[in-house]
C-alpha cells in the first residue's frame, strides 16, 4: 500500500519533482521537439496571411510584378485606410456583428437543446428522427436556394437579414450532431441522479449539461461565428440595400471581372476582416481547456460505485 | 450532488448572464442597421432597381450616376444592388427574376449571354420606349444596334464597345530596338510573319522566370476568335443572328490550323508561355510580356503598369477579324415601373451623360463616334507614344473589322464555352499533344452538348 | 412535468440500479410515454424549422427534378424520370461522379488522421498554447480566393513550392492543376488548409477524457503508444464518428475551389459533382436536371451515413 501510494505520487507529481535523470532529458527533448514542430507547422499555417500582408503593403502596380517582391518600397501602410473607406468596410463589419451575435444565441440555444433530446431523452424512434435531421445536410444547397427564396419572398422578408437569422434559433443539422456527440460523452448517473432530485430535462440541461460542456459550447459559437461571418450566398441572394451589408460582401466589392479586381486593397481589407474572427477564437478556444473538476468527480463516482 | 448542482449554477448564471447582456448591448446598437431601421427612406416616388457588377473603379461612377439622375429625376429612386459578376450575378439575376422582384436595369454581367436575357424572358423589348421618347441613334455604328436587336425590335441598347487588340510594352521594343507596330488596320506589312519574327526577335529564352522575357502571348478569347484569324469558325452564321447552335464545325481546317499555331507558339518557336506559367506571372501586366492579344478590357486593366505600353491592331493571318465586346444595358420584361426603368435607361444610354461619364472613367470604347475624339484624348493620357489620331484610327479600324462575339449573342453560350475549355487544355498544357486529335474529340462533345442543350427556337420578338 | 413519478420513485436510496432491478410495467410504459413526450418536446424547434423552411424547399426540388424546370419565371412541365434516365447517360455527369468519389476517398481519411494529430499536438502543455491554435485554425476562415491564388503558387509545376521539395527528393514534377490525373490529389492537398474546423472538434473533446484514466494506465504499466491506442481513441471515437461523417458529406459537395481555379478542368478532371450540378441551375438553365442530380446525391450521402452510424454502433464508446 505504501509503495504503490509513494510511486502514484510520484506520477502525479510535477515534472521537475521526478528524481531519475533519463526520465527528465527524455521529457525535455520531447518538449523542444514539440515546440520545433509547433513553430515549422505555425510558419506553414501563417503562410496565407503572411501573404496577404506581402501583397495589402504594395502599390497597385506591384502586385503583379515578377519575380515577386516582399513589399513595395516604401511598404504602402497607407493601404490599410484607404481600404476602410473605400468601401465601407468598418459598416460591414458592425453589420456583421450584430448578425453573427444574433445567431450565435440562437444556434447555441437551440442546437443546445434539440442535442440533448438526441443525446439522453429515451425515445423509441429517436435515431431515426436523428438521421432525418442530417438527411437535411446532405442535400446540396443550390437547389434550395430559389424554392428557399420564394418561401420567405411570401413572409415578406425579402431584403432583411430574417430569413438569416431566424432558422438558427430552430437548429443547424451540423451543431446538433456535434453536441448530440458532445452530450453522450457526459457520465450518465449525473443525469440519472438530477432525475432522482426531481429535476425535469429543461433543468438538467440548463444546470447539468450545459455548464459541463463548456468546450463543446465554445466549438458551436467557433463554428457558428466563423460560418455566418464568412457567408457570401445567403446575404447575397436576400440583401438588396448596400448599408446593410455584411463584410462578406463588402469584401466582394474589391473584386471585379477582367483583371480589375485591386488586390492591395482587398488584401488590407481581408486582413481587417479576419480580427474579429481572430479575437472570437482566441477567446473561446480559452473554454477548450480541461475540465479538471469534472475528471475526479466522475472518477470518484464510479470508484464509489463499484466499491 | 446538490452542492454541484449549485455551484454550477450559481457560476453558469452570472457568466451567462454577462454574455447575454453583452449581446443584447451589441445587438441594439447595432440591429438598428440590421433590420434597416434609420436608413434613408425614400418618401413618394417611384424605386427602381440597377443591379451592377463589383468593380471597385467603376462603382464610384455608378453612385455619381445615381445622384446626378435623381437630382434631375427627383419623382425616381434608383436602389442600386452589387453583386460580384459571373456566376454570383447570374444566381442574383435570377432568383430576383424568379422572386417577381426583378432587377430593372441590368446587364450580361454574368456568364449568360444577351441572347439568354432575351430567350428567358428577362429582357424587355424597348422599341416601343425608342419610338415614344423619339430616342436618337444619330452616331452610333448601325452594326452594333443590329446584333442586340431581333426582327427590328431593340432589347439593349450599347453603351460600351470595343474590339481585341495586340497591346504591347513600348519599353521592351525600345530595349530590343524592334520597330514599334503599325495602327492601321489595313497596313499591308502588319502580317502573322512580321509578329513571329518581332516576338522571336523580344523573346529572351532563358531557365530562369527572373530573366525570361515572352515575345507573344495570344490571349485572344473566346476562343473561336483565333479560328477567325484563320478565315473560319467553330460555329455557323446563323447562330449569330438566331442564337441558336444547331451545328458546329470545330473539326474544320481553319479551326485546326489556329488551334495547331497557339500549341505552336508555346512549344515550337517557344515565344509563349505555358498556360501555368502564364496564370503565375499575371500575364502582361508582370512586364514580361512584350506582346499581348487580348480584349478590350487591356485598356483599363493595364492602367496601373508600371511600364510604357500601347496598342496595335491585330495582325492579319488569313482575315484581321477582331471580336467586338459590345456591353448593353436591358430592362426586365417584368418590370414593376417600366416607364420610370425606360427614363433611367434613357438617362444610362445617352451620349451626353451615361454614355459620356462611363467612358470618362473606364476607358472603354464608345459606340458613338461623337464621343470618340474625346476617348481618344483620354487614351492618349495611359497611352502617350500614340496621337490622338492614330488611337482613332486603331479603334474604328477594330469596329469596322470586327463582329460581335459569339459568347454575347449565343443561348447557353456558357455550356459550350465549358466544354471548349476543357477539351482544349490538354492541347496547350502538354508538349506531346497535336490539334488533329483534339478537336475531334471537340466535335463529339460539342454535338453531345448539343443534344444536351436541347431544341432551342430561333429568338422571337416577344408579344 | 408531472413529478409524482419521480416521488414514488425516490422512496430508497438514489442508487439508480436498484430501480433499474425491479421494473414494473405500467410504469415503465408511463415512462415511456412521458419520454417520448419530452422528446417531441424538446425538438419542437427543429420540427417548426423543417417544416416551416427546409422541408418545402426539399420536397419543392423533390418536385422539381421530375420537370424541365428552368430556373426562371416560365412554368416548369411535367416530364416525369426523363431527367433521371438522361443523367444515367450523360457521360460528364458520370466523370463528375468518379471524381468526387476519388475527392472523397483521398481527403476523408487524410483530414481525419492529420486533424486528429494536430489537436494532440495542440494539447500539449505548451506556452504560447492559445496563439499555436489560432494560428491553426486561421487558414481555415481565411477566403477562399486568397486561398485558391496561394495554392496555385505553390502547385505551380514550374516554380512552385512543392514541385521544388519534390525535385529536392529526386521525384520528377507533378503538372498539379494542369494535369487532369494530379487535379484532384492537387484539391486534396488544398483541402488540408482547412484542418481547423476538424481539429478543434478534436480539441474540445479530447478535454472531456478524464486524466485519472491516463494515470491508472500509467500505474498499471502502459506506455504511451497503449493509453494512445486503449484510452484516447476509443474516448475520441463519438468525435471521430462526428468527424467522419460531416467530412464525407462536406467531400462530396465540394465546390468553391474548384470553380475558383480551375471551372472543372483540365478535360473535367476537377468536374466536382457540385461544380456540375451549379453550372447546370444557374449557368445553363436546366434546374430540373440540376434537382434531379442532388437527389441522386442525396440518397448516395443517405446510404452512407446510414451505413456508417450503423458501424459505429460496435466501434463508437459513449460515456452514458
Amino acid at each position: 500500500m505504501a509503495v504503490q501510494a509513494r510511486s502514484r505520487s510520484k506520477m502525479q507529481a510535477e515534472t521537475t519533482y521526478t528524481v531519475r535523470d533519463t526520465t527528465l532529458w527524455r521529457k525535455r527533448v520531447s518538449k523542444t521537439l514539440i515546440y520545433v514542430l509547433l513553430i515549422v507547422l505555425a510558419l506553414v499555417f501563417l503562410a496565407p496571411l503572411l501573404w496577404m500582408l506581402s501583397t495589402a503593403l504594395k502599390t497597385e502596380g506591384d502586385v503583379s510584378l515578377f519575380p515577386p517582391i516582399i513589399a513595395s518600397n516604401p511598404p504602402q501602410w497607407y493601404n490599410f485606410v484607404t481600404a476602410l473607406i473605400k468601401v465601407p468596410i468598418p459598416q460591414y463589419m458592425l453589420n456583421t456583428v450584430a448578425y453573427c451575435a444574433a445567431t450565435i444565441i440562437g444556434d447555441l440555444l437551440s442546437s443546445s437543446l434539440i442535442a440533448y433530446a438526441f443525446a439522453h431523452v429515451r425515445f423509441r424512434y429517436r435515431e431515426v428522427v436523428f438521421i432525418l435531421v442530417l438527411a437535411t445536410m446532405m442535400i446540396p444547397y443550390q437547389v434550395l436556394i430559389i424554392p428557399q427564396f420564394l418561401l420567405f419572398r411570401s413572409l415578406g422578408w425579402i431584403d432583411t437579414y430574417l430569413p438569416l437569422i431566424v432558422p438558427t434559433y430552430f437548429g443547424s443539422p451540423f451543431l446538433i450532431f456535434l453536441l448530440r456527440q458532445s452530450f453522450r460523452m457526459l457520465p450518465r448517473e449525473y443525469i440519472e441522479a438530477a432525475k432522482l432530485d426531481g429535476a425535469n430535462h429543461l433543468t438538467i440541461w440548463w444546470r447539468i449539461i450545459l455548464p459541463l460542456s463548456k468546450p463543446a459550447l465554445a466549438a458551436v459559437a467557433i463554428f457558428s461565428f466563423m460560418y455566418h461571418w464568412n457567408d457570401l450566398i445567403g446575404p447575397l441572394i436576400y440583401l438588396n440595400t448596400n448599408e446593410e451589408y455584411p463584410i462578406s460582401l463588402g469584401l466582394s466589392q474589391y473584386t471585379a471581372a477582367l483583371g480589375g479586381t485591386q488586390w492591395n486593397l482587398l488584401m488590407a481589407a481581408s486582413l481587417v476582416a479576419l480580427i474579429p474572427c481572430i479575437l472570437v477564437f482566441f477567446f473561446s478556444q480559452r473554454y477548450i481547456v480541461q475540465g479538471i473538476a469534472v475528471a475526479r468527480v466522475t472518477t470518484n463516482e464510479r470508484e464509489n460505485a463499484n466499491a | 450532488m446538490h452542492n454541484l448542482l449549485e455551484k454550477k449554477n450559481i457560476l453558469f448564471t452570472k457568466d451567462a448572464f454577462l454574455n447575454i447582456l453583452l449581446f443584447f448591448v451589441l445587438f441594439s446598437i447595432t440591429g438598428c442597421s440590421v433590420l434597416g431601421v434609420g436608413t434613408n427612406t425614400f418618401k413618394g416616388g417611384v424605386t427602381i432597381t440597377w443591379l451592377v457588377r463589383t468593380d471597385p473603379q467603376i462603382n464610384p461612377w455608378e453612385i455619381k450616376t445615381v445622384s446626378d439622375f435623381e437630382a434631375s429625376h427627383p419623382n425616381i429612386h434608383v436602389k442600386i444592388v452589387m453583386s460580384p459578376s459571373g456566376a454570383n450575378y447570374d444566381q442574383k439575376l435570377e432568383t430576383m427574376e424568379v422572386g417577381w422582384e426583378p432587377a430593372d436595369i441590368f446587364s450580361h454581367w454574368g456568364n449568360n449571354s444577351w441572347a439568354d436575357a432575351v430567350y428567358r424572358g428577362y429582357a424587355a423589348d424597348l422599341t416601343p420606349y425608342i419610338n415614344a421618347s423619339h430616342f436618337s441613334f444619330a452616331g452610333m455604328d448601325p452594326k452594333l444596334l443590329q446584333e442586340y436587336s431581333v426582327k427590328d425590335h431593340v432589347y439593349a441598347i450599347p453603351f460600351a464597345t470595343g474590339g481585341s487588340y495586340l497591346f504591347y510594352n513600348v519599353d521592351l521594343f525600345q530595349k530590343a530596338h524592334v520597330p514599334l507596330p503599325p495602327t492601321s488596320w489595313d497596313d499591308p506589312n502588319w502580317t502573322w510573319n512580321t509578329v513571329l519574327k518581332d516576338a522571336q526577335a523580344l523573346n529572351v529564352a532563358n531557365q530562369s522566370l527572373n530573366q525570361r522575357v515572352y515575345g507573344l502571348s495570344d490571349d485572344l478569347w473566346p476562343e473561336n476568335a483565333n479560328a477567325w484569324l484563320f478565315g473560319g469558325d467553330i460555329f455557323q452564321p446563323s447562330t449569330y443572328t438566331t442564337g441558336v447552335v444547331d451545328t458546329v464545325q470545330a473539326n474544320s481546317q481553319p479551326v485546326e490550323q489556329a488551334e495547331q499555331w497557339k500549341h505552336d507558339l508555346i512549344y515550337k518557336y517557344q515565344v509563349s508561355p505555358t498556360p501555368t506559367d502564364a496564370s503565375l506571372l499575371n500575364g502582361f501586366l508582370s512586364g514580361k510580356v512584350a506582346m499581348d492579344m487580348t480584349g478590350v478590357w487591356g485598356f483599363w486593366t493595364y492602367q496601373p503598369a508600371s511600364f510604357h505600353w500601347a496598342v496595335a491592331p491585330l495582325p492579319r493571318i488569313q482575315t484581321d477579324k477582331d471580336v467586338l465586346f459590345t456591353d448593353p444595358w436591358m430592362m426586365a420584361k417584368d418590370s414593376h415601373h417600366p416607364q420610370e426603368a425606360w427614363q433611367f435607361l434613357q438617362w444610362l444610354c445617352d451620349p451626353s451623360h451615361g454614355a459620356k461619364t462611363y467612358m470618362e472613367t473606364s476607358g472603354a470604347v464608345p459606340p458613338w463616334s461623337q464621343l470618340l475624339p474625346e476617348w481618344a484624348a483620354n487614351t492618349h493620357k495611359t497611352i502617350p507614344s500614340l496621337n490622338i489620331n492614330q488611337l482613332e484610327q486603331i479603334a474604328q479600324g477594330s469596329l469596322a473589322h470586327g463582329q460581335e462575339s459569339i459568347n454575347h449573342l449565343a443561348i447557353s453560350y456558357g455550356q459550350y464555352n465549358d466544354v471548349i475549355s476543357n477539351v482544349l487544355s490538354p492541347l496547350f498544357s502538354n508538349r506531346g499533344v497535336s490539334a488533329p486529335n483534339i478537336i475531334n474529340q471537340l466535335q463529339q462533345q460539342m454535338e453531345a452538348t448539343i443534344k444536351q442543350v436541347g431544341p432551342l427556337k430561333p429568338l422571337q420578338t416577344s408579344k | 412535468m408531472d413529478v409524482s413519478n419521480a416521488q414514488v420513485l425516490d422512496t430508497s436510496s438514489t442508487q439508480a440500479s436498484e430501480i433499474r432491478r425491479q421494473p414494473r410495467r405500467n410504469r415503465s410504459g408511463r415512462l415511456e410515454a412521458r419520454e417520448a413526450r419530452a422528446f417531441w418536446l424538446l425538438i419542437s424547434p427543429w420540427i417548426i424549422g423543417f417544416i416551416a423552411s427546409t422541408g418545402g424547399p426539399i420536397i419543392a426540388s423533390l418536385v422539381l427534378s421530375f420537370t424541365d424546370y428552368t430556373g426562371t419565371a416560365q412554368f416548369p412541365t411535367f416530364v416525369g424520370l426523363q431527367n433521371y434516365q438522361m443523367l444515367s447517360i450523360d457521360p460528364i455527369f458520370l466523370k463528375s461522379l468518379a471524381v468526387t468519389i476519388y475527392y472523397v476517398i483521398l481527403s476523408v481519411p487524410l483530414s481525419l488522421i492529420l486533424s486528429l494529430l494536430l489537436a494532440l499536438l495542440l494539447n500539449q502543455r505548451v506556452r504560447f498554447q492559445g496563439v499555436f491554435r489560432t494560428i491553426f485554425y486561421l487558414p481555415s476562415i481565411v477566403s477562399g480566393v486568397v486561398i485558391s491564388l496561394l495554392w496555385q503558387w505553390i502547385l505551380n509545376p514550374d516554380f512552385g513550392l512543392l514541385n521544388f521539395a519534390l525535385h529536392f527528393l529526386n521525384i520528377p514534377a507533378v503538372l498539379w492543376f494542369q494535369d487532369e490525373r494530379a487535379v484532384v490529389p492537387a484539391f486534396v492537398l488544398m483541402s488540408l488548409w482547412g484542418l481547423g474546423g476538424p481539429m478543434v472538434i478534436f480539441l474540445a473533446s479530447l478535454q472531456g477524457i478524464p486524466s485519472d484514466l491516463y494515470e491508472a494506465a500509467s500505474l498499471d504499466g502502459a506506455n504511451n503508444w497503449n493509453k494512445f491506442l486503449h484510452i484516447t481513441i476509443p474516448m475520441l471515437s463519438p468525435a471521430i464518428l462526428l468527424n467522419l461523417i460531416t467530412g464525407v458529406i462536406t467531400a462530396f459537395q465540394i465546390f468553391v475551389p474548384a470553380y475558383v481555379i480551375t471551372q472543372g478542368g483540365p478535360n473535367y478532371g476537377s468536374e466536382f459533382y457540385a461544380l456540375y450540378l451549379f453550372n447546370n441551375a444557374f449557368q445553363y438553365f436546366k434546374f430540373g436536371y440540376a434537382a434531379g442530380q442532388a437527389w441522386i446525391l442525396f440518397i448516395i450521402i443517405l446510404a452512407l451515413t446510414i451505413l456508417l452510424l450503423q458501424l459505429s454502433k460496435r466501434f463508437v464508446y459513449y460515456e452514458s
